[in-house]
């Protein structure tokens, strides 16, 4: 259980995360060639504060759950640092790795491969209670299960002990993993996309349920998320990567209401949004307005993380492109109150002559999504007229 | 109302029941499911895993295999076109030799009554699919060219090859695939461009409904956006209609015309998407409003559904939703609620439900007891008859 329960926002990181880089090697094709690496995460910075979530929102293959995963020491970070209680982690196994999973635990994707189906709920959650020496007796065990199974709403905890994963819902394996995770007392959870495979109306519940267990147990969350959404619904924090590169990051409701880079608007005129089409006034069949949300005429998708583009790797995909963009990472801007964006239309040395693309595409709300949407309809026919 | 409807109907759905037999008792998968599909019509399916949604698309495009057995209803075609409204007509059309069944044009097509000729004549022809895995649809072994000459040469054996080859391209310039992926493998494209090549191959006889089953749900953000767009594009295009099925009911807000709400094989809610979104008449529509946060507005806190999904095997009595239900009382958990039209000022009861939507009036009908004059006097709650504001 976490000691360091602080007072104010301010409190001192947890886990820590600096420049953290992380390449993985391919295997050759050709015998003489030079060796290839798929460059999965760039350059990951992140701090995970007591009571607070801080959600990392991104594409499939931008690195996202790399970063969990570095975090959580399933893989060795290539470069950087990653501290906890402002000890640099050094554990690459035995009991130095079990101390430190005993403080950092994950919850993943998939709770229907998460969990061994030949095991019953008591099994999963006995193991990390007693690994981690937490239960000394089978009666001790008992009772730190039927309570684990309690906290996770998952009651009568006597009629859940005994059942096996393919008894459960999924909603429920999510909680018993959740369980699982909690039973080793962490201070840090890490949630690898914990709902993205659940039910709609049950997604709500098991966000709740973590929501809750951050406020009671004063957990730092990792919260992985593909949905702006439901990172605006529960995290204080939101960081945006593409492609390996962290590209945007500040107080939740900054980032999702005055989104700065042209990555995250982008992403934010993409999400389903039916408050979008209730506000419009098209009437009936009106749906013609559907417009991709891309505005440029590139890939929509991620570009190879093998040969990555340089520079800013969402150049490519970025209707304000510059020059500077492909040659080099913009730096990180701070816009105020927490708020940064790494992007060259809101550097100072771009200022004077990019202070009116910026004012033109600094968004506000809903202006930004029209106005990206503007953009689009532009675009669109000249991209049909070749 | 019903006479005026049909020319513009183009699939009818009457009464329809999908079980499935197994050794620890029959699952009711879809239970007496009625609706009608307009031609050029969005139609959304909506509903959690488990509630029938991709059973009911399967029984229409007779997909079902045992233990899956339709116990009852039909599935009613009306291959007649109405009017070339929307775009030019394809070449393909052309060469269609007749409706299945070599029944007149304006004959209704019984699809649950096909033999296996006019059944393959009637796929892909009249009513095409786009299934959930774009992964695993495809041949992993041929090229996606291959794939799309493939269904041309099977329903048109005497196209020559350079036509076939021809109209593969034009398909896959249709869905923003450059021509030079004729060749590609579906290893060697991205999950976008699969499902892309799938929804080429689903156009390739320019069929007139095409039922895509969860077609993004694998897919990020902007690429599910980008092939939204590409889908409606095309719908407005050929005029085809489109039985959309996905557990995301956001999205589906946002693009269908009518919206059916699926909960444990029944259809608990259907009207039409602005409709279910400004006044949600089911509690458990009102739930599924309620379970997905919002980009805008204020921050609250979202209650979401209590409890999960029923397991099939044994369906609650009475209304199958009642155990979650906030608004649930003695009635619900004894008489299943039929899916009757409700306008906002009155509940008509009794009326034979054959045509539970009709073009110009655009009624919306819930299977709710709270919409029942006779059970429930007083009438819904205030907090569901108000407008939901989101």
């Amino acid at each position: 259980m976490s000691t360091n329960t602080a007072t104010s926002t301010a409190t001192e990181p947890v886990l820590e995360a600096v420049h953290l880089r992380k390449v993985f090697p391919l295997h050759k094709v050709k015998p003489f060639s030079p060796p290839q690496v798929v460059h999965a995460v760039e350059d990951a910075s992140l701090a995970l504060r007591p009571g607070r979530a801080t959600a990392l929102v991104g594409e499939s293959g931008s690195g996202k759950t790399t970063v969990a995963r570095l975090l959580a020491r399933l893989y060795t970070p290539t470069a950087g640092t990653i501290r906890y209680r402002e000890e640099t982690v050094k554990a690459r196994g035995g009991t130095a790795l079990r101390a430190y999973r005993r403080h950092v635990q994950m919850v993943f994707q998939d709770p229907f491969s998460s969990l061994n189906p030949t095991h019953t709920v008591r099994h999963h959650l006995s193991r990390p209670l007693r690994i981690h020496g937490h239960a000394h007796s089978a009666a001790e065990e008992t009772r730190l299960i039927t309570s684990l199974l309690e906290r996770v709403n998952l009651t009568p905890a006597e009629q859940f002990i005994h059942k096996f994963p393919h008894q459960l819902s999924g909603g429920q394996r999510q909680r018993v993993a959740i369980a699982r995770a909690l039973a080793a007392k962490p201070s840090v959870l890490l949630a690898d996309e914990p709902v993205s495979m659940l039910d709609v109306s049950i997604r709500l519940d098991v966000l709740n349920l973590l929501s809750r267990l951050k406020e009671e147990e004063d957990l730092a969350l990792l919260f992985i998320t593909h949905d702006l959404a439901s990172a605006r619904y529960f995290a204080e924090e939101t960081l945006v990567m593409y492609a390996g590169q962290m590209v945007e990051g500040g107080p939740s409701e900054e980032v999702i209401q005055r989104s700065k880079h042209p990555y995250t608007q982008l992403l934010l005129s993409a999400a389903p949004d039916p408050d979008r089409f209730g506000s419009s006034d098209q009437q009936g069949n009106g749906k013609g307005w559907i417009q991709p949300a891309l505005p440029t005429s590139g890939s929509v998708e991620l570009p190879s993380l093998i040969n990555p583009p340089g520079g800013c790797r969402f150049h490519p995909r970025c209707p304000h492109a510059m020059p500077v963009c492909s040659q080099q990472f913009p730096p990180r801007t701070e816009l105020g109150g927490g708020h940064w964006v790494n992007c060259f239309l809101y550097g100072a040395e771009n200022k004077t002559d990019q202070a009116e693309t910026a004012h033109a595409f600094s968004p506000r709300g809903k202006a930004s999504l029209e106005n990206t949407r503007s953009t689009i309809t532009n675009r669109r026919p000249s991209k049909e007229d070749k | 109302m019903v006479t005026e409807v049909r020319t513009n109907t183009l699939l009818e759905i009457n009464h329809l029941s999908v079980d499935y037999d197994s050794t620890r008792g029959t699952v009711h998968a879809v239970n007496d499911v009625s609706f009608t599909i307009e031609r050029g019509q969005i139609f959304g399916l909506a509903g959690e895993s488990g509630s029938g949604k991709s059973t009911l698309a399967y029984a229409i495009a007779r997909l079902l295999q045992p233990p899956a057995v339709v116990t009852q209803g039909q599935v009613l075609y009306h291959p007649h076109r109405a009017a070339p409204s929307a775009g030019t007509l394809p070449v393909n059309r052309q060469a269609k030799l007749g409706s299945p069944g070599g029944s007149k044009d304006d004959a209704v097509v019984d699809v649950l009554a096909l033999n296996p000729d006019q059944l393959r004549a009637f796929r892909w022809r009249d009513l095409s699919i786009v299934f959930q895995s774009a992964m695993n649809a495809l041949n992993p072994v041929l090229d996606i060219g291959t794939q799309i000459t493939d269904v041309l040469h099977a329903h048109n054996p005497l196209m020559t090859a350079a036509r076939a080859r021809s109209r593969a391209v034009e398909l896959l310039q249709l869905v923003g695939i450059a021509s030079d992926r004729l060749h590609s493998y579906p290893h060697e494209l991205s999950g976008g461009m699969r499902q892309r090549a799938i929804i080429a191959i689903a156009l390739a006889l320019d069929p007139e409904i095409i039922i895509m089953d969860e077609p993004t749900t694998a897919l990020d953000v902007v690429v599910q956006r980008d092939i939204l767009a590409q889908i409606m594009r095309l719908r407005n295009d050929f005029g085809f209609s489109v039985i959309f099925i996905t557990h995301d009911l956001s999205l589906l807000l946002e693009i269908a015309d009518t919206i059916a709400i699926m909960y444990a094989g029944r259809i608990a809610e259907i009207g039409t998407s602005k409709d279910l979104l400004r006044h949600p008449r089911h509690p458990y529509t009102y739930g599924l409003l309620n379970s997905f946060p919002s980009l805008r507005g204020p921050q609250s806190r979202l209650t979401g559904i209590p409890g999960s999904p029923p397991d099939l095997r044994s369906v609650p009595p009475g209304c199958a939703f009642h155990p979650r239900c906030a608004f649930a009382f003695t009635a619900c958990h004894t008489i299943v609620p039929a899916l009757l039209p409700v306008t906002r000022e009155k509940v008509y009861r009794g009326v034979p439900l054959v045509d539970p939507l009709s073009v110009g009036e655009q009624v919306t009908c819930v299977a709710c007891h709270l919409y029942d004059a006779e059970l429930n006097p007083e009438g819904p709650p205030k907090r569901l008859e108000s407008e939901h504001v989101n």
